[in-house]
């Protein structure tokens, strides 16, 4: 994988709409100046979904599909071993998936970050009452990376 | 494994780096990594101007286009 090398000192800058997801901003992305095309992002797809992962879990975003692929490739799981997880069909994660912007069920919510939390070793609330209030971010998430 | 196989193979896994400029367009046009995965598995890809072009379809059966470079690991200029 091409790293920046000595001659591409590396700068920091924020990333919007980190992973593609509208809420989440990288206020640190490691990003170096490369002189035939410009600003490369030095983390690869991979990485920066392991990144965005983690924020869905902290934060308590809602699951839609989009997060459920993020989730599940950060893990680096096929939809096969992702499902067999909870005892579904590789059908049924990748009809998740397909709906990109539609919120999973809150049953399916709660398994997932419950199962997520677990395996990114994300803290995260343990009461019923405040889990169930899961709600769409109202202000932007933004997020550094520990130096 | 020829070059234009692990290519393919490391944009279907999500083994690349991206320009800003590359994500700016993929925010800007809701382009995610799994469109780049399907277009990898579905498209063409070709060599002109000393970069890869890689036509394909996305997630939603659109059609899209990477163009993209390998120097020590696979590096998405654009995305069309």
């Amino acid at each position: 994988m091409k790293k920046a090398n000595k001659k591409n000192k590396i700068y920091f800058k924020p990333v919007h709409k980190f992973c593609g997801l509208d809420y989440l901003t990288l206020t640190n992305c490691p990003v170096y100046k490369d002189k035939n095309y410009g600003e490369v992002i030095d983390l690869t797809a991979k990485e920066m979904e392991i990144l965005a992962a983690e924020q869905i879990v902290k934060n308590m975003v809602p699951f839609r599909g989009i997060e459920i692929s993020i989730l599940r490739n950060a893990l680096g799981l096929s939809y096969e071993s992702f499902a067999r997880v909870f005892k579904l069909s590789a059908a049924t994660v990748f009809k998740w998936e397909k709906a990109r912007y539609e919120y999973v069920s809150l049953p399916n919510d709660l398994m997932l970050r419950l199962f997520a939390s677990e395996e990114l070793g994300c803290d995260i609330e343990k009461d019923f009452s405040k889990l169930s209030k899961i709600e769409t971010p109202s202000q932007p998430i933004t997020f550094e990376i520990a130096a | 494994m020829s070059k234009a196989e692990l290519i393919l193979s490391d944009l279907i896994n999500g083994y690349y780096k991206l320009t800003f400029h590359a994500h700016e367009r993929m925010s800007q046009r809701n382009i995610t990594r799994y469109d780049i995965s399907d277009c990898a598995q579905t498209g063409v890809l070709t060599f002109k101007d000393n970069k890869y072009h890689i036509v394909g379809k996305d997630s939603s059966g659109e059609s899209m286009k990477i163009v993209c470079v390998y120097e020590d690991g696979v590096l998405i200029i654009t995305v069309i």
